[in-house]
């Protein structure tokens, strides 16, 4: 009984496996991580991002996912989902994405909530709004439809442990 | 590794929930800073439609690197305060602690130095003034980490090794005081340079490390440690000054300022030992000098001074800053009892900068 349903299962894996490499090519979501540096020149104070090389603790880290329709039709009910990285803090504050609607989790992403709503149950058995170091998943639902051809951004900046 | 990312994005929820509980059980327990080497891996994915399709989820590339090497510490002062001493005084310990501020374990040395000139330039209060220097700087680990100075226990000269967020025992800057004090503080430096394990590989130099081309997934020795009050930004070094202030002391000396014999002339200081006029019958006047160094006040100073063997005392010949005083015990704090001359001076305020007069006994013996 438990190989016929482990059949199953591994049949719809592959389904779903199969759905989503057809989807392939529809949209495409690339991820970066990037480290802020200030650069000093002629007594002006530029900011300029460059690929993480040296990390360490501390050290506070821009991840950003670039989402594009590479498709020929519209793409809607678009959400982002990304769990922080492991060893690393979320930067209160920090999410961004234009049009979305930014959502966080405390459970690894089992309930979103808005930060504001995001409740935590503490030590003595108080709800209260959960921190920001406590969150460990991110959503943006984006609020708009994807025509073909575009792209938009959603991140987030975390700090190293 | 895609496999990988896969398989935990489809757990049963209910199992994920159980490892975000573990993970928080061991949170407290996991304050260090994330080791070197750890990678750190984000990835992404995103769910659309398109039309009346089903809802399609796409992983974004996996983004990673590795954790670098960060090297940080931190020296500081145990108390804060000066370690009163007296002058003379041997192993006089002042304290510190160093602090692994870096992500990995590392060794650290340690290396004392006298102050150059008065630290007013990172040598905050009270480290400011440096009157006088102390000698024989030697640097010791507690042992047993309970403070207090045991030559025989704390030999250890360096820290082999310091967990990554872990502060070191206490740390000893044992020195000797000299005889003579020139003012009232002592203020001497402890550095502390990183070194690696005993069998890692030798550490970069910081212009070494700053040259070195990142790579994301290589490990990296980063130096991030500020400047100490010896020692500049991002050298693996840091540094912090303690010191020593001198307490009041009273310093005394004994000399024969004359010898009167029964004939011929006096003799004066110095006389000598086999001198022809110390002979029966020569009177000798015995001077007791009671000076004074450092800083602050003595309570109840009594100076006593046992007559010599064979020598006869003569009667009311106590003089204290040369007023002349009775052998009795009574208001004018000097007598003569029991062979003994006792001069009692009550408290004696002294500074470095204006220090008490001088307290002059004279009294006067006949060679039996």
């Amino acid at each position: 009984m438990r190989i016929i349903n482990l059949i199953f299962t591994s049949i719809f894996l592959i389904g779903l496996s199969f759905n989503a490499s057809a989807a392939d090519g529809a949209i495409k979501v690339s991820s970066t991580a990037q480290v802020e540096l200030e650069l000093v020149k002629d007594g002006k104070k530029t900011l300029m991002r460059q690929p993480v090389e040296k990390a360490v603790p501390g050290t506070e880290v821009i991840f950003t996912n670039t989402f594009e329709n590479t498709s020929d039709k519209t793409a809607s009910d678009i959400t982002i989902n990304n769990p922080i990285p492991n060893s690393t803090i979320y930067k209160a504050g920090s999410a961004f994405g234009t049009d979305c609607d930014i959502l966080f989790s405390v459970d690894s992403g089992r309930k979103f909530a808005h930060a504001e709503e995001l409740k935590v149950i503490d030590a003595e058995g108080n709800e209260r709004i959960a921190l920001p170091k406590e969150y460990t998943n991110i959503r943006w639902v984006y609020k708009k439809q994807l025509p073909t051809g575009k792209s938009s951004e959603v991140g987030f900046r975390a700090t190293i442990n | 590794m895609n496999g990988f990312i896969c398989a935990v994005t489809r757990l049963p929820t209910r199992l994920i929930g159980l490892w975000a509980l573990l993970l928080l059980a061991f949170a407290p327990c996991g304050w260090a800073l994330t080791a070197s080497g750890i990678v750190i891996t984000n990835q992404a994915s995103v769910d659309y439609t398109m039309g009346a399709s089903p809802v399609f989820t796409i992983p974004s590339n996996l983004v990673q690197f590795a954790v670098d090497k960060k090297i940080d510490l931190l020296v500081s002062h145990a108390t804060g305060l000066l370690t009163s001493v007296n002058a003379a005084q041997v192993d006089a310990v002042t304290t510190f602690t160093v602090t692994n501020l870096g992500n990995d374990a590392q060794g650290f040395s340690l290396l004392s130095a006298i102050a150059t000139g008065d630290p007013a330039v990172g040598g905050g209060a009270p480290f400011t003034a440096n009157d006088f220097n102390a000698t024989n700087l030697r640097v010791f680990v507690d042992s047993n980490n309970n403070g207090t100075y045991e030559p025989l226990l704390d030999m250890a000269t360096s820290l082999p090794t310091l967990a990554a967020g872990a502060t070191s025992p206490i740390i000893f800057i044992v020195s000797d005081i000299p005889a003579s004090l020139s003012g009232q503080q002592s203020v001497v430096g402890l550095t502390a340079t990183v070194i690696p394990l005993i069998g890692d590989p030798v550490l970069p130099t910081p212009a070494a490390a700053l040259a070195v081309i990142d790579t994301p997934n290589g490990v990296e020795v980063v130096y991030a440690d500020i400047a100490g009050v010896t020692d500049g930004t991002r050298n693996g070094q840091h540094s912090a000054y303690g010191g020593y202030l001198a307490g009041a002391a009273v310093q005394i000396s004994k000399t024969i300022v004359r010898v009167q014999p029964t004939i011929g002339s006096t003799v004066l200081s110095p006389v000598n030992s086999g001198d022809p006029a110390l002979r029966p019958g020569s009177i000798i006047t015995y001077r007791v000098v009671a000076s004074f160094v450092g800083t602050g006040t003595l309570d109840n100073l009594t100076i006593t001074d046992p007559l010599p063997a064979d020598t006869q005392y003569i009667a009311n010949s106590i003089t204290v800053d040369g007023i002349a005083k009775t052998d009795l015990a009574d208001a004018d704090n000097a007598n003569f009892t029991a062979n003994l001359i006792t001069v009692a001076r009550g408290s004696v305020t002294t500074t470095v900068a204006a220090p008490a007069a001088d307290i002059v006994i004279e009294f006067q013996a006949t060679i039996k």
